[in-house]
């Protein structure tokens, strides 16, 4: 039976999230299957499915589709690679370990844009400080990090990973400390080596929370807009349009409204429906 | 005895490479925002240099910056309180009740974490439009205590579930009302989570972007929004910029050390504890 | 100089006297509307202005408008890059919260094609208490009509021009360039002459309106052009093409570091920092290069107009950029913010403007002709006044899809900066992208 306070307790939030998410789904439909625009007056053209056909069928469409896949596989990978690296390397007693976990917060709290904005300036080709690094050390010359089209997205991914490498270390370096030792010292006295160690018995353990960690990332960095937003706006030559930055554009640099909603629901299908199944299935099943 | 000491050494100077790399942003911040324009983008950089507090008084005397903070405290503060609230109602009935579906109805507060906020940007924004109530601190409130209330209840509902369930039961038993067993007795059990949740989700609106470039303007924007302003016409104010940064950034910073140990297992929805 | 003035004005010949008369003309115009019975007083208009000097300095004035009428101006100011959205968002909802909007011609085009804005006309005919349609530069004022009707009053007017390094050039015996073949030997003899210290050009390189602003000189200069005759995108032809490639090698070879995501800014802090010998840009960048506190190249630059490389221009290289007020149809209070509009932009208020925040675009001719724009401007009023009377309206698309035209062919261009793909592969995308967004 259920518990008659779930009205009181329960039903608001089921309530308000689930006008909203109707809402929105009716409206973005409605949005899609019309050809809105700023530079029109209502009312608006009922087009069917034309728009999703445009966005389905555009190559600068699949080159974004394809980009955002790129941006958030490559960066989650190095940020789990990285990650736990740095975090067997300072999972040990040493003075300071305290002050270091509360260090690596630093970047996780720091707002987006102003961190967009700091690489911008590091990465400037005639001023930045690591143009005159590579110079100064190593000789190199000078490189266009945001304006050549090959390196530019990387660039990009090399500031998101900073931002949240340290989200992976501090889980794991959590997950380390809650692992039992006996396993390990076992497998010491039998001879194994460092690396049998950590293949054999350490990363298993890790695994669920590289899982989540890993999971986590990759749903928001598929939402990543800000750092872009402030760092190249999609260019040089499109080679750093993302989904998001495409719709966003095409909404509100070309006025279409119509069709970036067509596209951000294309990209939120995708997206959504297989991130929800893993993520639920990993998460909250377990 | 020596060996340990150079082994020692070592570790601390891949300590300080790997702090080095994490820090060198922030701290470049920090510098910049005391330096004057001819020391900022001197190279090699400047690192003894006589500080000014000038930046920080340009910014803090500059009225739009001033309203932009203002904005934040009360969109940001607001929502945040609209989340806890119903969230921790929620997640409480989730966790002690017996809620038929319950599966589906996480999965579903599930899906909404994980939908992009531009399919929920452009609606709002249009209704927003039609309704002529674009640019209110109103709408804002709404929409971030809106994209905040799943996470509070999936993270709130984990915290719930480390207290024993007779802790209810008995006080149930003792006569005290849903209502008040609530209030009195369970959610102060939970008072760490609680702030660690409301920190977590003032800092989610308090640095969210995409959303308040969309839906804000003259009279609403937010910090994050704001701070774009100063990539101006007239060249962009490195000084005033970075400042601006240090002053976003300083009271999170400060908020996620305070609940750091709560921050992390909050960062991943409670999956991890 | 003056004689330049004169000449391409329209019955120049009356100039002085008309100067002289408005002085006097406006001044009794003003004693008449305040003895009137103020028909605004107490009306409240709220106007959307664009970040610009001449904006500031309007919003400085604004006191004496009210004292004058007793109409109450609400002013909000934001910046070039927001200004379209923000008039489209609002138009769009009908709410006529801004009374008067003001932006570039090229985007109020849109703004009329969708029916947001009022057509001036009768305004101008029966209201005219500030308004003098002779005292506009001709250009400026009919550019702003469309489909036969009059949408805009001109704020402000801009050009581009070549500016180039008098001292290299001396330097290294190089002649103004009049060609683009000219213009490449002098980028070379500037960058090799100075191994590599100062190098050949600068120009805006970013995605978008940023390289389109600065690309359409080539487009022309080539002999090519945005639209052929039956309205169809035409930067698909040969003489595109063969601009595009130009511009892109240029700037490959002779062009500064990170040119890609130069904007106005970037091109501009370059340029006047002396690291580079040449730039195409806006006139209004002659202010910032002659302006001691900003500039390290103070007298050393001289200004020639934008290259040619063809006999038989389709239209002028160098542009025609007019930024305007525009009358939302929604508006409550039109007569009163066509009073705002005509006395915002009356030759009294130009004048003044110049003195309260310096500008070199005023679109008023006995302003252009006051002392304090000449010896302000004297260094490059010339090569500017020539540059406007050269100016091509149509540098731009002025056609409602006008933005998303823009971001179209700005791929293009940054794609064959970057060298990522062939000039007629991206030109032949663009113009298939522009014939789409203007169906």
């Amino acid at each position: 039976m259920q518990n008659p306070q779930t009205k009181w307790f329960l039903w608001p939030s089921i309530v308000i999230m689930a006008v909203v998410a109707i809402y929105t789904t009716s409206y973005a439909v409605y949005m899609c299957l019309h050809d809105i625009s700023l530079l029109k007056r209502p009312p608006y053209e009922f087009v069917g499915l034309e728009q999703v056909g445009e966005v389905l069928g555009s190559s600068r469409a699949h080159s974004a589709f394809l980009r955002s896949f790129i941006y958030v596989f490559v960066s989650v990978a190095v940020q789990l690679v990285l990650g736990v690296a740095i975090s067997l390397y300072l999972n040990r007693d040493f003075r300071g370990r305290g002050i270091v976990r509360a260090l690596l917060l630093i970047p996780l709290v720091m707002t987006p844009v102003v961190v967009g904005l700091i690489w911008r300036l590091f990465y400037d080709p005639n001023s930045g400080i690591i143009n005159w690094f590579l110079n100064t050390v190593f000789g190199i010359g000078t490189i266009d990090w945001l304006g050549n089209p090959s390196v530019a997205l990387g660039a990009l991914m090399l500031a998101e990973v900073w931002q949240w490498t340290p989200f992976i270390i501090l889980i794991t370096m959590a997950s380390l400390d809650g692992m039992p030792s006996d396993p390990i010292e076992a497998a010491k006295i039998d001879g194994a080596t460092e690396w049998q160690i950590f293949r054999l018995i350490t990363l298993p353990l890790l695994m669920p929370t590289l899982i989540i960690g890993g999971m986590i990332r990759a749903i928001d960095s598929f939402k990543v807009f800000d750092l872009i937003f402030v760092m190249t706006r999609g260019g040089p030559a499109l080679s750093t349009e993302t989904v998001n930055m495409y719709a966003y554009i095409e909404a509100f640099s070309n006025f279409n409204l119509g069709r970036a909603v067509a596209m951000s629901f294309v990209m939120t299908l995708i997206v959504s429906i297989a991130m929800t199944w893993l993520y639920s299935r990993i998460v909250r099943m377990d | 005895m020596k060996r340990n000491l150079v082994r020692s050494t070592f570790f601390y100077v891949g300590v300080a490479v790997i702090l080095m790399f994490f820090l060198l942003p922030p701290l470049w911040l920090l510098s910049t925002s005391l330096k004057l324009p001819k020391d900022a983008f001197a190279l090699p950089p400047k690192i003894v240099f006589a500080p000014t507090l000038e930046n920080y008084a340009s910014i803090l005397s500059n009225s739009k910056f001033l309203k932009a903070l203002v904005n934040s405290i009360i969109i940001a503060g607001t929502s945040t309180i609209i989340s806890v609230t119903l969230g921790s109602l929620a997640a409480y009935a989730l966790v002690f009740f017996r809620v038929t579906k319950k599966k589906d109805i996480v999965t579903f507060f599930l899906s909404l974490r994980v939908a992009p906020a531009i399919i929920f940007a452009l609606p709002v924004f249009f209704l927003t439009v039609s309704l002529g109530i674009r640019d209110s601190h109103l709408v804002m409130i709404v929409v971030y205590s809106v994209m905040n209330l799943p996470i509070a209840i999936l993270l709130l509902m984990t915290f719930f579930e480390d207290i024993p369930g007779e802790i209810r039961e008995a006080a149930l038993v003792d006569g005290c009302t849903e209502w008040l067993c609530f209030k009195r007795i369970m959610a102060p059990l939970v008072r760490g989570g609680l702030s660690a949740t409301g920190i977590l989700i003032l800092l989610s609106s308090w640095n969210e972007f995409l959303l308040a470039l969309v839906l804000t303007g003259q009279n609403s924007q937010t910090l994050p929004v704001a701070i774009t302003n100063f990539l101006t016409f007239q060249g962009t104010d490195w000084g005033s910029m970075s400042a601006a940064g240090m002053v976003i950034m300083t009271p999170m910073l400060v908020l996620g050390i305070a609940v750091q140990k709560y921050l992390v297992r909050g960062m991943t929805l409670g999956g991890i504890k | 100089m003056r004689m330049n003035l004169v000449s391409w004005r329209r019955g120049g010949n009356k100039l002085q006297a008309r100067a002289a008369s408005l002085m006097l003309g406006s001044a009794i115009v003003a004693g008449a509307a305040a003895a009137q019975d103020k028909p605004f007083d107490g009306t409240t208009i709220t106007v959307l202005f664009e970040g610009h000097p001449s904006s500031e300095a309007l919003i400085e004035m604004l006191p004496e408008f009210t004292e004058l009428t007793g109409i109450e101006v609400e002013a909000e100011i934001i910046p070039y890059s927001d200004l379209t959205s923000k008039a489209l968002l609002e138009f769009s909802t009908g709410s006529g919260r801004y009374d008067i909007v003001m932006d570039d011609w090229v985007k109020a085009v849109g703004y009329a094609d969708a029916g947001y804005i009022e057509p001036l006309d009768s305004y101008m005919s029966d209201a005219t208490a500030y308004f003098d349609r002779t005292d506009f530069v001709p250009a400026y004022l009919d550019t702003m009509s469309y489909q036969g009707a009059q949408y805009g009053i001109p704020v402000y007017g801009e050009s581009t021009f070549l500016m180039y390094r008098k001292d290299l050039f001396d330097q290294f015996e190089i002649d103004v360039p009049e060609t683009f073949e000219e213009l490449r030997a002098a980028a070379q003899a500037i960058q090799e002459g100075s191994n590599g210290d100062v190098v050949g050009i600068t120009l805006r390189g970013e995605q978008g309106i940023q390289n389109v602003y600065v690309w359409s000189g080539f487009l022309w200069g080539f002999g090519g052009q945005w639209l052929d005759e039956s309205g169809k995108s035409a930067i698909g032809s040969p003489e595109a093409v063969a601009s595009l490639e130009y511009f892109g090698d240029l700037l490959k070879d002779y062009g500064p570091p990170g040119v890609a995501n130069f904007g106005w800014q970037e091109n501009r802090l370059l340029f006047q920092q002396g690291k580079a010998g040449m730039t195409i840009d806006a006139t209004v960048n002659g202010a910032f290069a002659e302006d001691p506190s900003e500039s390290d190249i103070v007298g050393k630059v001289g200004y020639a107009p934008v290259p040619v490389s063809t006999n038989s221009p389709k239209g002028g290289s160098s542009s025609l950029a007019i930024h305007g007020f525009y009358l939302n149809a929604d508006s409550d209070a039109k007569d009163a913010a066509w009073a705002f509009m005509s006395w915002a932009t009356a030759a009294e208020q130009q004048a003044a403007s110049i003195a309260i925040k310096p500008h070199s675009g005023v679109t008023s001719l006995s302003a252009m002709n006051s002392e304090a724009f000449q010896s302000r401007y004297g260094a490059f009023a010339e090569a500017m006044v020539t540059a406007v009377s050269r100016g091509n309206t149509g540098y731009l698309p002025a056609i409602a899809a006008a933005n998303e035209v823009i971001n179209n062919t700005g791929i293009a261009v940054s794609k064959v900066l970057a060298g990522t793909e062939g000039a007629a592969s991206a030109l032949a995308t663009a113009n298939t992208d522009n014939n789409s967004a203007m169906q």
